[in-house]
Parts: structure tokens; sequence; C-alpha cells
């Protein structure tokens, strides 16, 4: 077997075999599983008619038809004793008083027993302003009318580019990008850090010189950077399976949230942009590994990478609202923020083709670049263990071998 | 006959400018098939630097390695077997799988692999430990499964770096078995190693690597032969630090039980110490010039040295 293909090979089952990877690889879809259930859950009991009862009292004697209005049952009473009695019984769930001066002051009394949160509030509220807005209407407006008055706006966004074309937004693939984002930067973080504590623990117990006397540098760089790239993408694979699930299940649940998923071609530019960006993550990491002499030293070191890349996160909004800026640009370009800016900037639609050719031409430019020049720090600096070298020290060293 | 090992002249510095350190000064050497080259000297001499770069795992700033009459390739690599100084394995890996995985990057089949992994446990007594972690074993088996590593792919050319150091002496004497059995398959090897007693006993030649230069070079007796008639082996009634004029004539007596081996200091005249033992002491029943042990050969270059 070609040596690459043995290191990758064990580097794979090596990665898959560490708990914390198996750990974090299930958690997140079921995490993501038991948000959608719970909210499912919430919005599920929202919509149970059968327990919401209300009384009222009607002063004005304006308030008599329309009662039963879905979740809410209403239950005229013409005593207000009976209609107390009635709240602290439990024969209602709570009582409304419409008083005499409604029409000049709109004000409606809402007695309650005392039970701590009450779920149903909203779809009740909802519910009473449907009821007086019936009684109120009847007779004078025609149903659609009143059916407008009670939900007079649905707001639809349209965005214009600079030449009046019309550019879509779509709420469910800023999700779906925005998701990919935050994965691309946790199997990032977790596949860096199996990288450089592999090459850490190698060359703490020494192996390493073994090894280098079996294999080139150049060879088990690629070997290893594919076999945990390989972890790292099965890892990704259960997740979008696991999200497309999520999603399937969340449309079922929760049929108001648009949640769709991107076209193919959209889909694969972020795939593209994923790799690319764990391509050059996983050199730039292996050459801060080589040149340490531990695995806490190495993982210290990788956040100078790791946290730049996290800065199209944190800016998400200026470069989502300015996406024709220059540094909105040059996050675009810079290959350190390159894949995750790519996939703000894809959820929303605010890329050119150009923006992404040039983004993905400059990405895979310095992963070359990256896997030219990694291998020569390897080869000098992973058997010296010690003063760790300079950037100006690291540059002869590429420059010269 | 091609030499397994050709080093001409190679020279390795680290760093630069006034923190640059010349750690291998024209260093040249070649070990034929069959025959084990001795690399010794101080801690810190280079002898590390310059196995290093016979494998290819540095490359030297000048000068050339050839190996079996040409310059390195990728080749070459299933063909070296190495054995380095500091020593390690992956500590939560389990036997067996890590010798296949190191024999597979030699380019071993995965059968062949585990074959001959198998094979090797089975000679140095490791077999009943296959299935179990690195990290459960004791530093000596530890140290057989990593001579496992170097040698289970057949190479042709055994580097080894300390190979006895904390091995019990059962364990030394089988290593050495293996190892004469790995020269008799026609492998060249180069051991380097502070302990003179396994050089003279296992080595064809020797080289003395002192501040990155080889300041000795050649067979044993031609090595030891620089020196003169520098020890006598002696017989006799009584120990010779007892007898009264002796220690102006010997620099160090080492007791071997039977005889005793008497270290001359510089320009002493062995017929003036058989004179001395002769007066002064009982029966001297054996008397032998004989050359200077390789450890004070060494004692004398590196303390000329420095």
């Amino acid at each position: 077997m070609n040596p690459i293909a043995t290191i990758a090979a064990h580097e794979l089952t090596v990665t898959l075999r560490r708990r914390i990877f198996q750990v974090v690889t299930v958690a997140l879809p079921l995490i993501a599983f038991v948000v959608v259930a719970i909210i499912g859950a919430v919005q599920g009991s929202d919509d149970d008619p059968s327990e919401v009862r209300a009384g009222y009292i009607d002063m004005t004697g304006l308030f008599t038809e329309f009662r039963a209005q879905e979740p809410v049952q209403f239950i005229l009473f013409d005593d207000p004793e009976q209609a107390i009695e009635a709240l602290l019984n439990e024969g209602v769930d709570r009582l409304f008083i419409i008083p005499h001066d409604y029409m000049a002051t709109g004000v409606v009394q809402r007695y309650e027993v005392s039970q701590g949160i009450d779920v149903n509030g909203s779809s009740g509220d909802a519910a009473l302003k449907s009821f007086l807005l019936d009684n109120l209407a009847a007779g004078e407006l025609e149903a659609t009318t009143v059916e407008r008055l009670k939900n007079p706006l649905s707001l639809s966004n349209v965005r214009l580019d600079e030449e009046g074309v019309i550019r879509d937004f779509d709420g469910g693939r800023l999700l779906f990008f925005m998701v990919l984002g935050i994965l691309l930067f946790i199997s990032l973080t977790f596949s860096g850090g199996f990288l450089i504590q592999g090459l850490g623990e190698e060359k703490e117990n020494r192996i390493m010189e073994v090894l280098l006397s079996s294999v080139t540098p150049g060879q088990l760089l690629v070997g290893k950077i594919l076999g945990i790239g390989a972890a790292g993408l099965s890892q990704i694979v259960i997740w979008v399976v696991a999200g497309l699930v999520v999603i399937q299940v969340a449309s079922s649940l929760l049929p108001d949230v648009n949640l769709s998923v991107p076209n193919p071609g959209l889909i694969a530019i972020g795939l593209a942009a994923f790799l690319l960006g764990y391509l050059l993550f996983a050199t730039i990491l292996a050459g801060l590994g080589s040149i340490t002499s531990s695995a806490k030293e190495s993982q210290q070191l990788s956040v100078v990478v790791t946290l730049p890349s996290l800065i199209p996160v944190y800016g998400m909004t200026f470069i989502i609202s300015h996406p024709d800026t220059l540094a909105t640009r040059f996050l675009t370009f810079f290959p350190i923020t390159a894949p995750i800016a790519l996939m703000v900037r894809l959820g929303p639609g605010s890329l050119e083709p150009w923006e992404i050719a040039t983004s993905l031409g400059i990405l895979a430019l310095s992963v070359a670049i990256m896997l030219l020049a990694v291998p020569k720090v390897f080869r000098a600096y992973l058997l010296m263990y010690g003063k760790r070298p300079g950037p100006r020290e690291l540059w002869r060293t590429v420059i010269r071998s | 006959m091609t030499a397994a090992v050709e080093a001409i002249s190679i020279c390795k510095s680290f760093g630069s400018g006034r923190s640059g350190r010349l750690v291998v000064d024209d260093v040249s050497f070649s070990v034929q098939p069959g025959e084990v080259l001795g690399v010794v000297g101080p801690n810190g001499a280079g002898k590390t630097t310059a196995i290093r770069m016979v494998l290819n795992v540095i490359r030297p700033d000048s000068g050339q390695v050839l190996l079996f009459g040409e310059p390195f390739t990728d080749l070459h690599r299933p063909n070296l077997g190495y054995l380095p100084e500091e020593r390690g394995l992956y500590k939560d890996q389990k036997v067996l799988p890590t010798l296949e995985y190191l024999g597979a990057l030699k380019g071993l089949e995965k059968q062949d692999a585990r074959d001959s992994a198998g094979a090797m446990l089975e000679r140095l007594g490791m077999a009943q430990h296959a299935g179990a972690k690195v990290a459960e074993l004791s530093k000596g088996m530890s140290q057989l499964i990593q001579l496992a590593a170097a040698i289970q792919h057949r190479p042709s050319l055994v580097v080894l770096d300390e190979p006895f150091s904390g091995l019990d002496p059962v364990n030394v004497r089988l290593v050495k078995e293996v190892l004469a059995e790995t020269r008799a398959n026609g492998a060249a090897t180069i051991l380097s190693t502070h302990q003179m007693n396994q050089v003279e006993e296992m080595c064809d030649r020797v080289m003395m690597i002192n501040f990155g230069r080889v300041v000795l070079h050649g067979t044993l007796d031609e090595v030891r032969g620089n020196f003169g008639e520098g020890s006598m082996v002696v017989e006799m009634d009584g120990n010779p630090n007892d007898v009264p004029g002796l220690e102006h004539l010997v620099e160090k007596v080492v007791d071997h039980g039977s005889y005793h081996e008497l270290v001359l200091r510089p320009g002493t005249d062995s017929n003036r110490v058989l004179r001395t033992l002769a007066e002064n002491s009982g029966q001297v029943r054996r008397f032998e010039v004989a050359s200077l042990p390789l450890e004070e050969v060494f004692v004398r270059v590196v303390k000329g040295d420095s």
C-alpha cells in the first residue's frame, strides 16, 4: 500500500476511536433533535384548543356572538359572583370583564388564578382580540375585511441590487449556511486539534524518528491531513444527514418556519470552501505542530490561526448588511477568514460569481503554497526540541531547502 | 563489494550566525554488508546527527551519503531499519497493530506485515504481549518491541542507537543473538553505544567521534594498537593494588575474578612492571602484555581532545 494511504488509514482509525470525536459527532445531532422536539412540544401545547375556557362579563351588551374562537371558548356570565366562583373552581381558566366604557377606553380586565407562567397567554390574547373584532364588526363589515383587520400585515422582503435586479433572500438558506459555517469551525477546531495533538504526541514519545526513516515528511503530512480530514468529513456527512432529517422533522413540526435546502450548486460551493478551508488550516496547524515541543504548546499556538478565522462570525451583521465594502471583500479573499466569510455571504446570496471564483482560487493557491512549504519546515524542525524558531528563521528554512 | 553505506565528508550545522554550531564536521566512513560498525563518542559528539544523515532523516549541509552505491532515494527506505536512542511508541495502541503499521510503512503488504510482526514477537519472547497496550509494558519489553519494529522487515542496513540500554542480562543476550542472525543474513549494522564491552564483542570496526569529527577509525586491533601495549593481564597471588611501588606505574587495576588487568600509565615500560611485581609480591603465574581496553582508549581520546 502507498505510504500516504497507510498513514491516512492509520490516522482515520485512530481518530474514529477517539472518545471525544465519537461524543461530539453524536452529541450535536442529538442536541438539534432535542431542541426541535422541545420547540415542537411547546408549539403543540399552544395549539391544543380543548384546554382553554374563558368566562366574560359584558357590561356593554355588544359582545354576545362569535364565542367560539380557536383555541378559546368564551362563556358569558351575567352574575359577577358566579363568574368569580367559576374561575376559582376551575370552571373557566380565566375571566374577562368588558366594562361600560370599553368603547371609549378599549380596556378589558383579565382575571386569573395565579399559577405561574401561562403558556396559552399569547394565543388566548389573539382569540380575545378576534372575539372582540368579530362582534364589533358584525353587520358593519364584510367577513374578508374583518379577516384582514385581524391580520393586516404579512411582510415580504424583496431586495434589489444596484442595477435594480431582484436579489432573492431566503431565510432557510441563510440558516443553512450559517449552520454549515459553524460546523466548519467546529470540525476545523477538532480535526486541527487532533492533528497537532497527534504530531505533538509523536514528537513527545519520539516515534517521529522512526516514521521519518520510513516515509518522507511530505508523505507524513499529506497522510495525516487526509486521514484526519476523512474522519472530519465523515463527521460532517453524519451532521448533514442528521441536519436534513432535523429539517424534515422541523418542517412538519413548525410549518410557519421556512426551512428549505439550498440548491446543489450553492452546496457545492459551500463544500469546496469547506474542503479548501480544512486543507489550509490543517497544513498550517501541522506546520505549527512541527515547530513546537509538545502537544500542549501546539494547541496554545493554534489559537493564532483559529481565532482570526472566526472574525467573519463576529462581524456577521456587518458582512451581511455591507456586502460591497472593502472590509467584507478583504475577509472574503483573505485565506484565513475566507472559508467562514464565504459561508456567511452564501446565506443571504450577496456573493458575485467573480468573488466566489477569486476567493476559492486564492484559497486553493494558499493550500498549494502551504503544501510545498510545510514539509520543509517539517523536515527541519520535527526532530528539534527546545527553542522554537522565529518567523525569520522559518522563512529562511523554506527558502533555502 | 558495494558498501551498504558510504558517507563522504558529511557536514551538518544547526542554527546560523553566532548561535550556529557545527555538529558533524567532515565525517567519512563506510559499512559493508554483513559488517558491524561501532560508533562511539561522548554525549553530544554528533553520533546521532551522523546516523540521522545516513538514514536521510536530515540532510547534510555538504558531503554525500551513498546507500548501496547510489545517492538516497525513497526506494531505499524499505531497506533501512532504525532503532533510535530516544525511544517511544504509541502508548495507547496495542503491540501487534503498532508493529503492523510500522511494517506497512516499510512497504510490507498487510498480511506480510502481520506475519513478520508475529514472527518477531515470537523470536523475542513477546508473543503473549501481542494484544497488550504499549503503556502496559515494562521499559525493557517496550525496547524489545522497538527492536522488532526496526528489523521485522529484514532490512539490508540496520542502525541501532544504544540497543542495550535498560535491558536485563537475559535480554541483552537475546538481542545479541538476534543481531547476530541479522548480520548472518547479510545486513550491514551501525551500532552506536557507550558500552565498550559490547563494541569489543560485536563490532568488526569502530569509529570514534568527538566534537563532530572522526578521531579514531579502524578495526578494534588497529584502534587499540594506536595506543601501544597499554595494559597487562596478570594472574598472581594477592591483589596487585597491595604491591608497593606499583601505583607509580599503573593507572588502574581491573579485577576480572581469576585475573587482573593492569592499565599502565602512559610511557610505562612493561618490564619494569613485571620486575616490581616479581620483587614485591608472591608468585606470578601469568603475565601477558595486551592492548589498551577500548574503554581506556575512549577515555584517553576524549580527555586529550578536551
